[in-house]
């Protein structure tokens, strides 16, 4: 076992329940423990120049997102600092300690007095909402490498073919990080008859509730996911209630928006019926029709349901070569 | 239904109701408007079905989007828009109760109103037919004639000559903004002992916003100390409100208000998401969930503002914004 491998062995045998992660103990571990399955260290690259400090941004909704750079970097003798995020610092700081002896660092400040931390990097990498990125670029030297990542989100478009299946995986996907991050998929549009999905997912969502039970709402989480629900009672189906429902509803209903475990099921025709969709910043596309059909979206990763949040390793995160782009 | 209704408001007005009247009252309506209030039928389907006694509340953002009303709409009054730009409608068969339940609560109030000489920061109902709050400020004085609110701002000069030149108790209707702009003149005149000022609103999409003490403070520094302050709390998704003549906004017995943990939709004690159960919606829907916060005692409710991070997200609501 390599030292990297052996540090993110010591982060993945660490308590995540205890971060307050916003998710319940059962969703924080079953996060921490694929985050850290998915770190194949045999596929790790090695540029030629490696920055000699990395500051990493982090952001609050997926606390795993830094461990891949992490472990990357760290592997490349890169001085690793992070950000930890104001809202839940716990998890970098967890990080820093499982890659101690990397002498990787989590400073737990504010974004304005995080802002010196910018003197002492050689390169940013960064997560978080778009304005706080573009914030955040007003301050970075011009001539200073950076991979700056805004909010995404993720979406799967499907035949209902295999129903059960394809239902279970579509909720496997919803429900790592109870749907927040930039791979959870906020909408299903399903091609053709769309009930019987509607109701398997319904039931895996369930199923998946007791064994992963979801976390703590915001109040504004909350607040939306019952404005939701009321739309689609109005205009369509809805099974569940807050923090766990499967919506059928017409694709003109179509937010993107990202809540907690509520899962919207679009019934369409045909592709052309959400051409209108195309523009919007689609991070993954999970789908079991030909990658070439959705295309259009322009979203980055096309992968079958069920791997939206296992991405590889070596992939282009939002279509950007992270390690190339720091290591310049 | 409406008749039923209407005489249930008209008991309270010297009578409190006691809770199983109430009860009744309210399961008699939550049925009638499951049948004659299509959209609240399939909103509430659910809960209807498993035998559920309280009313479903229903969001008010879903009034931008459906209508709620029993019957052909009589009588439209439209939201402002200023927090979403998109305007919520009420709809309702007529304003009779609507009107009832505004005069009944303010006969209930422990002071008079001199509703013969009222001068209007508000919209006028005759200009803007769709705003609530001038037919509330028409129904609580019908012979209003002085409006200084007009389309292009407030005419506080003129407001200022009309109340110095005044010499009785005069009512003043204003919004929070209406009487910041007043303020903002600097002009001082004491009203007549006996005057009234009604204030309302906040500063919803407003770039200028004042705290609330400060603006009573200077209310009466300028207006006199002998007027008496009354706050009202209400919105265009309920016919019924709650006023405040310094105990503490209290809600007449036919609007029930209680609150819900805004996590979990669950009913809470403590700081919660307000949700109305209000009667005097009986053509329309009579169960609301806000977006306010605030703290309910009984009939009595302390407010604390907007949920935060209403604003919708992509990704996720939780990714930081910078600080």
């Amino acid at each position: 076992m390599t030292s990297v491998q052996k540090a993110i062995h010591k982060w993945a045998s660490m308590d995540a329940s205890l971060w307050e992660t916003g998710l319940s103990p059962a969703g924080a571990r079953h996060a921490q423990r694929t985050a850290a399955e998915l770190i194949d260290t045999s596929l790790f690259r090695t540029p030629d120049a490696p920055p000699k400090r990395l500051l990493i941004w982090c952001a609050s909704n997926v606390f795993t997102a830094p461990l891949e750079w992490v472990a990357q970097f760290a592997a490349l003798g890169t001085q690793v600092t992070l950000k930890a995020p104001s809202a839940c610092p716990t998890p970098a700081e967890a990080i820093a300690e499982a890659f101690e002896d990397f002498g990787v660092i989590a400073h737990r400040v504010d974004h304005t007095n995080a802002l010196p931390l910018i003197d002492d990097c050689d390169a940013v990498l960064a997560f978080g909402s778009d304005e706080a990125l573009q914030n955040l670029e007003k301050h970075l030297p011009e001539h200073l490498p950076r991979s700056l990542h805004g909010h995404r989100a993720s979406l799967a478009v499907v035949r209902p073919t295999s129903i059960e299946e394809t239902a279970r995986n579509i909720v496997e996907d919803a429900v790592l990080y109870d749907g927040r991050g930039c791979m959870s998929p906020i909408a299903v549009f399903c091609l053709g008859e769309a009930e019987g999905l509607f109701e398997a997912v319904h039931d895996a969502l369930q199923e998946q509730g007791q064994r992963i039970p979801v976390g703590q709402l915001s109040a504004a989480e909350g607040a939306h996911s019952r404005r939701r629900l009321g739309v689609a009672r109005l205009t369509g189906r809805a099974l569940g209630q807050t923090g766990g429902a499967t919506l059928l509803i017409d694709p003109q209903e179509f937010e993107f928006l990202a809540l907690p475990r509520i899962l919207p099921i679009h019934p369409i025709q045909h592709l052309d019926e959400i051409a209108h969709l195309y523009p919007h910043p689609w991070s993954s596309c999970a789908t079991n029709l030909s990658p070439e059909d959705v295309l259009a979206f322009g979203a980055h990763r096309i992968c079958k349901p069920g791997e939206l949040q296992r991405p590889p390793i070596n992939r282009l995160h939002d279509g950007i070569d992270v390690i190339t782009t720091l290591c310049e | 239904m409406k008749t039923r209704i209407e005489a249930f408001i008209r008991s309270c007005e010297h009578e409190t109701p006691t809770e199983s009247t109430l009860d009744r009252i309210q399961a008699e309506l939550f049925e009638w408007q499951q049948s004659n209030v299509s959209n609240y039928g399939r909103f509430s389907q659910l809960e209807s079905n498993l035998g559920c006694q309280n009313p479903t509340p229903v969001p008010t953002p879903l009034f931008q989007r459906f209508r709620f009303c029993a019957g052909e709409a009589q009588i439209v009054f439209r939201t402002s828009g200023t927090t979403t730009g998109r305007r919520g409608v009420h709809a309702m068969p007529d304003s009779d109760v609507y009107e009832l339940s505004i005069r009944t609560a303010i006969q209930r109030l422990p002071l008079h109103i001199p509703t013969e000489n009222t001068v209007s920061l508000c919209p006028n109902v005759a200009e803007f037919p769709d705003s609530s709050l001038g037919h509330m400020v028409a129904t609580i004085s019908p012979h209003t004639q002085h409006f200084f609110s007009q389309e292009n701002g407030l005419d506080a000069q003129g407001c200022w000559r009309f109340i110095q030149a005044n010499t009785t108790p005069l009512f003043l209707a204003s919004t929070a903004l209406g009487l910041a702009d007043l303020l903002a003149t600097g002009n001082t005149h004491a009203l007549p002992v006996g005057s009234v000022l009604m204030l309302t609103g906040g500063y919803k999409g407003q770039k200028r916003s004042i705290p609330e003490e400060k603006l009573h403070e200077a209310a009466a520094l300028q207006l006199g100390p002998h007027t008496q302050l009354v706050r009202e709390y209400g919105m265009t998704e309920l016919s019924s409100q709650l006023w405040d003549t310094g105990e503490g906004y209290v809600a007449p017995p036919w609007l029930r208000v209680y609150t819900i943990d805004p996590s979990t939709g669950k009913r809470c004690n403590g700081i919660g998401q307000l949700c109305f159960i209000d009667l005097a919606n009986w053509g329309s829907c009579m169960a609301i969930e806000t977006m306010d916060l605030g703290i309910v005692d009984g009939n009595k409710v302390e407010l604390i503002g907007r949920i935060p991070g209403m604003k919708a997200r992509g990704c996720s609501l939780h990714i930081e914004e910078w600080s």
